[in-house]
């Protein structure tokens, strides 16, 4: 009796941690009408995805000279790879706040640069 | 105590009472006013010129102020550097090869830093715009740089 009360309890308990609506979307790389090529994806979902190619996300660097940039890579299950580099203050600020409930978007220049960067971070993503 | 002499203190005692209704019903006397001739003339100001009171008050103005902000230093560019020439002949390499490997890139990332930042957006563009177009394979995990 009492080992099923705590069996239940237990379940109660870890049904209660993980409540809640969570997104579960893979890396996609996409080309929009326009033809801007864009990646999207949640950084906490693909580490746990089974694919071994799939990633997302963003570095950040500062240099002793004051310069400062960051660069955005995405890479789908399916191999496709996407990249992109800034030094604009707006777009590195918006990498700075990129954590594991992050569900992170950010489209191409035709020369590489980084057009925008979308970081949302929610519960969902976790 | 004979009768004439109380009625002589009484009579006393009343003119006494008397007297001090009268000092109190009379107002205060207040003190006396200054003559006029007394206080010294001012002399009349001199007529006052309206730009000389403008300059006045902007010196007063300047000296209020904050002082200007000191402009922030420039950031310090390199001299064309000698990691430049590596850099390309590392990314040029993989470009003919086809492929970004992790060696690649640990090896442009020992020589970032000392890369100003023209040459290193030169490097970030060529590479990027490459693997964008898929006409480099790209063998790392994670960022390209």
């Amino acid at each position: 009796m009492k080992k099923s009360l705590a069996a239940a309890l237990l379940t109660l308990t870890a049904t209660a941690a993980l409540a809640g609506t969570v997104s579960n979307e893979p890396v996609v790389v996409w080309t929009d009408a326009q033809g801007k090529r864009s990646a999207r994806g949640g950084v906490r979902w693909v580490r746990g995805s089974m694919s071994s190619v799939e990633f997302i996300g963003c570095t950040l660097r500062a240099f002793d000279n004051g310069l400062s940039g960051a660069d955005c890579s995405a890479r789908t299950a399916g191999n496709v790879y996407l990249g992109c580099y800034t030094t604009k203050p707006s777009l590195i600020q918006a990498v700075t706040s990129i954590n594991s409930s992050t569900f992170l978007v950010f489209s191409v220049n035709a020369d590489g640069t980084c057009s925008t960067i979308t970081v949302n971070n929610n519960s969902s993503n976790l | 105590m004979t009768r004439s002499a109380l009625a002589a203190l009484s009579v006393l005692a009343g003119a006494a009472l008397g007297a001090g209704a009268v000092w109190l019903a009379l107002p205060t006397p207040s003190p006396t006013p200054a003559r006029e001739a007394e206080v010294p003339a001012c002399p009349a100001p001199p007529p006052m010129d309206l730009q000389a009171i403008r300059a006045v008050v902007r010196e007063e103005l300047r000296a209020f102020a904050p002082p200007p902000a000191k402009p922030e230093p420039a950031p310090v560019e390199h001299a064309p550097s000698a990691g430049a020439d590596a850099a390309r002949h590392l990314v040029d390499g993989s470009l003919g090869r086809g492929a970004w490997t992790d060696a690649d890139r640990l090896q442009l990332q020992a020589l970032l830093p000392a890369l100003s930042a023209a040459e290193r957006e030169e490097l970030q563009r060529k590479l990027v715009v490459a693997v964008n177009n898929e006409q480099i394979r790209v063998e790392v995990s994670g960022s390209l740089f």
